[in-house]
Formats: structure tokens, sequence, C-alpha cells
């Protein structure tokens, strides 16, 4: 069905040419899900974007072939193109609030696409767009179709792009690292979402990913690439349990698992020695029953209710939860610096909660307990 | 419906402190400047008493926060005193010159956002191209150039050299009359009235000076344009539309290009603010009966209420456009709402 030969792409940069990918070569049967995996500025996206024929500027195939159903792609016109792309091929995207146009509502977006491959006319569009939304699962569906991506969470957007992409029922999906910006459950849902639309409508498809683990739950074949080719390929199963590459085999090692930590990553010569560390039995932090809302538009949001738990001495302990479940909320209530929090009693030697917003006594508390913020992905 | 309008009449409610603001500095400051408009004003041969009876006359003699409560209580009333240079009523010194003005900014933005929007979109579309270098040049010579200068330039290649253009003496030749008064902007008056030839020949005397502001505030608009096409261009859901198959056309002005209007709509705004305090040059190379130098005559000899008048109605000008700036953000950007403010 998709026929890729030798395919190679060159970028002109100010630094002259960089060769993003280097005749990669893979076939792909009709209903198959193929994976493709490997680790940022290995070429993989850049691989879907040739097949499009939607290369930034400056970049261009310089070699190989790729035919879909009897056409090569990279001898079609723009306006061929057009007609395969959306149509016969489509993408979804990572980071999908971005991918959507921010001021358009949701539902023109997917008219947009119904109407440029004539699937819609002007009367029936908002119907079909509505009924797009609904076979990805979206609930209210006639009420979402007027909501802008701002409205909607991460998820909701990755399916407002899934339903774009599948609005005129292609043949192809390429999903380009359709849970990258998604917090874990989330990510489930999606795949399986994604991975049941594709069986349904008998297409074929193929994930970028540079999560190895993923790749092989969704995918019967997965081809790993490194430096814009590919190392090695195979059913995904095989390639799991024997990788034959060193490559391969450090990604199969990064995929986590129970017992496996990041230092089991590094490779044995350079890893420092896991030194046994004490945890005292002096309660450094006490955290009993921690309360913590904030003024809502509808009425108080409870960001934290009643937690409790002790950090001793030498102890490390992870909380662990979606971004919505209040975790800075929590963080900021330790040291008292945010607002003061109502809890019963959180203490650290001194009583926190009694701190009234003085700055030394946040100063003090703050200097004995440091915390880094991650950064957020800016979407 | 009331929901929505509300919003709006909050923002309006939140223009007042601003106005009386503006009121209480326009005052001050007019009070700082540096001339004593009584020694102006009782002439070259005034002897001391006459120079007094003059303070007098002009209520100065009283303190500070009695001239500001006779000053407020006169604007209340919608009385914005009288300008002691022509001996008119500044109301009806500005009702006749704000108009000029208007007219004059309005057409150079106009014509400036007419060639300078597809300009930088263009320039955005081909980088690199020659239109991005012809786009380039203008911009740098719109910004380097000065207004009198191309002002003066082009009256002399226009008016001397090529006599295309009319005697740059103000809005109308003298063998016209001025259009009946409705708007007093004179093309809308004269076309009003069914008066061509008088709407030719405002728009004759209009030409020069507009395409010289015209050029003057082509370059933020058309780099401002040119800077959030790219922008737009470079975004995620651009290569989600091209991935969709959907035309270059479609992708251009209905994703990339309504994208990019926030940004220029704002430089418009700021242009539009700017240029009607700095068109003055034009107007006085043209002789162009504009707010602008009436404010500089106005401050040159220390006419209070006239400069305070002028203050007092840029002030409400700017407001009146950051009001229709903000409602059309509103209207380009639905992730924009008053309610978030």
């Amino acid at each position: 069905m998709l026929s890729v030969k030798g395919l190679s792409v060159a970028f002109q940069t100010r630094k002259g040419q960089v060769d993003a990918v280097r005749g990669i070569s893979f076939d792909l049967a009709p209903g198959e899900t193929m994976g493709i995996v490997g680790e940022s500025g290995s070429g993989k996206s850049v691989t879907s974007y040739a097949l499009m024929r939607i290369l930034d500027a400056g970049g261009r195939i310089s070699a190989g072939e790729v035919t879909w159903t009897g056409t090569d792609l990279r001898a079609a016109s723009e306006p061929a193109m057009r007609q395969v792309r959306g149509r016969e091929i489509s993408m979804i995207f990572q980071n999908p609030r971005a991918a959507l146009n921010p001021i358009r509502k949701v539902g023109h977006q997917i008219e947009d696409v119904l109407r440029q491959h004539g699937r819609a006319t002007r009367s029936d569009a908002q119907a079909k767009a509505i009924e797009a939304l609904e076979a990805v699962k979206i609930r209210n569906a006639a009420e979402r179709y007027h909501a802008y991506p701002f409205e909607l969470s991460g998820g909701m957007c990755q399916r407002i792009v899934i339903a774009l992409a599948l609005a005129c029922d292609p043949k192809l999906m390429i999903a380009d690292e359709p849970t990258t910006g998604l917090d874990i459950t989330t990510q489930k849902a999606v795949m399986d979402l994604m991975r049941e639309l594709i069986h349904e409508r008998g297409m074929s498809s193929i994930v970028i990913t540079h999560d190895l683990g993923l790749a092989a739950e969704y995918c019967d074949r997965l081809a790993v690439m490194k430096d814009g080719q590919i190392v090695e390929a195979g059913p995904s199963a095989a390639l799991f349990a024997n990788p034959q590459h060193p490559y391969t085999r450090k990604l199969v090692d990064a995929t986590p698992r129970p017992g496996v930590a990041i230092r089991d990553l590094l490779p044995p010569e350079i890893r420092t020695p896991d030194l046994p560390h004490e945890v005292g039995s002096r309660a450094l932090l006490e955290v009993v029953d921690l309360v913590k809302t904030y003024p809502g538009k509808s009425g108080p949001v409870h960001a934290v209710k009643g937690i409790s738990f002790t950090i001793r001495e030498g102890q490390s302990v992870g909380l662990v939860g979606n971004p919505v479940a209040g975790n800075p909320p929590r963080r900021r209530c330790w040291c008292g610096c945010w607002t003061r929090p109502r809890a019963r009693s959180c203490s650290m030697g001194t009583r926190l909660a009694a701190f009234r917003r003085n700055a030394s006594c946040v100063t003090r508390a703050g200097g004995r307990c440091r915390w880094c913020f991650r950064t957020r992905p800016t979407a | 419906m009331a929901t929505r309008w509300l919003p709006i009449l909050w923002r309006l409610v939140q223009t007042i402190p601003v106005v009386i603001g503006v009121v209480i500095i326009s005052f001050v400051l007019t009070r700082a400047l540096p001339g004593d408009p009584a020694v102006q004003f009782a002439g070259q041969m005034a002897t001391p008493e006459s120079i007094e009876q003059t303070r007098v006359a002009l209520g100065l003699d009283k303190s500070l926060p009695q001239q500001f409560l006779i000053y407020c209580k006169a604007l209340l009333q919608g009385d914005l005193g009288r300008s002691v240079a022509t001996g008119r009523p500044v109301l009806t010194d500005l009702s006749t010159r704000l108009p000029a003005s208007l007219e004059l900014t309005l057409t150079a933005l106009v014509l400036s956002c007419l060639i300078a929007i597809p300009l930088g979109v263009l320039a955005a579309v081909r980088q690199g191209s020659w239109v991005d270098h012809l786009c380039r040049v203008l911009v740098t010579a719109g910004v380097s150039l000065p207004t009198f200068f191309t002002g003066i330039l082009l009256i002399y290649v226009f008016y001397y050299l090529l006599g295309w253009a009319p005697s740059p003496l103000g809005r109308l030749d003298f063998v016209y009359f001025d259009p009946p008064r409705v708007t007093g902007f004179f093309l809308i008056d004269s076309v009003l009235d069914g008066d061509l030839r008088t709407f030719a020949g405002a728009a004759k005397q209009l030409a020069l000076p507009a395409i010289t502001l015209a050029l003057f505030t082509l370059a933020p608009i058309a780099r401002m344009t040119r800077a959030a096409m790219l922008t737009a261009l470079s975004s995620d859901y651009i290569r989600t539309a091209r991935a969709a198959g959907l035309t270059p056309r479609k992708v251009l002005f209905g994703y990339a290009f309504r994208n990019a209007l926030l940004p220029v709509v704002t430089t418009l705004g700021m242009v539009f603010s700017f240029v009607l305090g700095a068109n003055v040059l034009v107007e006085k190379v043209f002789a162009w009966p504009g707010i602008g130098s009436y404010a500089v005559e106005a401050l040159v000899q220390s006419d209070y209420a006239a400069v305070q008048g002028f203050v007092l109605a840029m002030a409400l000008l700017f407001v009146l456009i950051n009001l229709v700036i903000d409602l059309s953000y509103t209207l380009i950007d639905p992730r924009i709402g008053f309610s978030s403010k």
C-alpha cells in the first residue's frame, strides 16, 4: 500500500546541508500498524512530513521513492498532493492544543476539512462535523462543536485532532508523537481510542514515538531509527524480546518497568555506586490533614483535601499524580508562603500553619526546605 | 444578551478615572508651563497696572485650587473656556480643527494599511524574495525619512516641478466653498452635499499630506504584519491545516492571517494615537488647519484654555481608540474576554 525506498531528506541551513533522513526503506500493508521509534532528532517526524510533502521551507526530498497505492508521491503535483492529504493519508500531531487553530471553533475546523474534500456542503457541514466529533466519543458533541481549543483539555483537543484526521475516512493515519504533552491516564485513553478507530475502519497507521513501550503495545511492527537511518526493524514482540542492535537494546532497557531505576540506564562502568543511606527517625516535615482551597468561579476549589504524610531525615518521598491532582499547591503549603493553609498541624519543629505572612518566618522556613519546580511544557 | 454588554459597560466605567486623572494633570501641567499669560496678552505696551488687570480678567489672580474648581465647573457645563489667542471658544476651535486632523490621519492610515498589510503578508510568505527586500527597503526608508522632509520633497516634485498637486495651503483651495458642515470631514460632507467638484478639490488637497503621513506609518505596520505572519505560519496549527489538505489560500487567509491580525491591530492603534499628535510637522508643512498646529501655537502663547482643551480632547480620543481596539480584540480572538481582566 505504501512503499518507501531509499528516502532521504535534506535541509538547507546556514551551516550547509543537513541530512535529516538518510536512505530509509519500508513497506506498509493495508490494515497494518507500524511504529517508528527513535530519540528526538532521529528523523522520524521528518520522515512523516516528507511522506505528506509538508516539509518546512528549506527541506526537500533529496533521494528515494515514495509510492502510495501506485502513485509516486514524490512526483505528484501540488494539487494532486492536496487530494491525498487529509483524504487518503492524514496526520495527527503532538501537543494537540497547539495543533488546532486557537481562534477558530473546533467544529468549523472540522468543517473546513470536510468541505475541502467535498465530503460536506454548506448545509450539512455542521451535522457531519458533529458526527465526526461523536465518532471520537466526545460527549455533548453538539455543544463541543462551538468550543474553542483553549476551552478544552489536552486530551479533548487530541480527540478533536483525531476527529479532524479521520473526518474524510483516510486509508492511512500517521500519528506523530500522539501522546506527547498529555498526562499519563489521558495518554492511554487516546491511544486506545486511536487503536479502536483504526481497527474499526480497517486503516493502516504509522505511530511515531520515542516511547518504545507504547509502540510495542500498539504496533504490529517496529522500525527503530537513529541519526536518520533505520537501524533495526521487525515484529514488535520479537524486537522487544530480543533486540539485536545495541541502540535498540538501550531503548528496551530505557523502557520503564517495575524494579528498573533511572541509574540502570547508565552504562555499568559509569554508574555511581548505590550508597546505602540512613533514614533517620526524626521527622523533618510532618503534614497532618492538610487542606487547601482556592476561591474559584463556581465556589471554592478544594485543591488539597486533607492529606497527611511524614518526611524523615534522609528520606525521599515521591508525590505522584495527574497534573490536576494538586501537587503545586501542596508544595507551596509546606512552606506557608503561598497563603496560610488550613492544616491542623504541619510541623517542621515549628508549626508552619501558625505563621502569619511574616517575611522572616517564611525566609527561615525556606532556608531549611528547598524545592525545585519542574518546567511545564508551554503549549 | 445583557451579560454580553455588561463587560463593555464596565470597560467604559473604567475609563472614568482615567479621564478625571487627565483633567487634573492637564490643568497642573499647563500651570507649570513657563511664561506668564497675563504679560503675553496685555501686549507690548503694557504697564504693570494693565498686566494686573489682564490677570484679574483671566482669573489668574485666584489660587490654584480655586482656578481648578472654576475650570471643572465650566467643564461640566461643556465649556472649555475661551482661547485668548483666537478669541473664540476652545470648543469651537477644536470642533473645526479636530476633524481636519482626523481626516488627514485616517486617510493616511487607510492608505498605509492598504499597502503595508499586503506587503507584509507577501514578504512573510515569500521570505527572501524581491517582495521581502522591497518591504525592507520601504520600511527603512519610511522610518528614516522625517515627515517634514518627505512632505517638502513631495511638494517640490508634485506641485513645483510637475504641477499635479494644488498649492499646499490648507484643506481646500480658495476657489471652492467649504461644504456644509455635517461631520467636519470635507470628503464626506461634500459627498453628502452632492458636490463632487468640491470632493475632488478636497481629495487633491488631501493627497500629498496623506501620502507623507502614510509613508511614515507604513513602516511599523508592514514590519508587524510580516513578523506576525511569520510567527503564525510557523505554528503547529498551520501544519495541521496543510496536512489536512486545505488549499494554500485557506491556510494563508483563514488560518494564518486571522491569527496574525491581533498584533497588527495593536500596532495600528498605537500608530494612530501616536500619529494624531505627531502629525504637527505635516500640518505645518501643508498649512493644514489641524489640531497639532493649534496646540503648538497655544503652547507658545501660554494659552491655558486652548492647551487644556487640546490635551483633554486627545485624552478622550486615546481612551476611545483603546476601547475600540479592545473591542476588536474580542471579535478577533475568543480567548480574550473582558471577564478575565
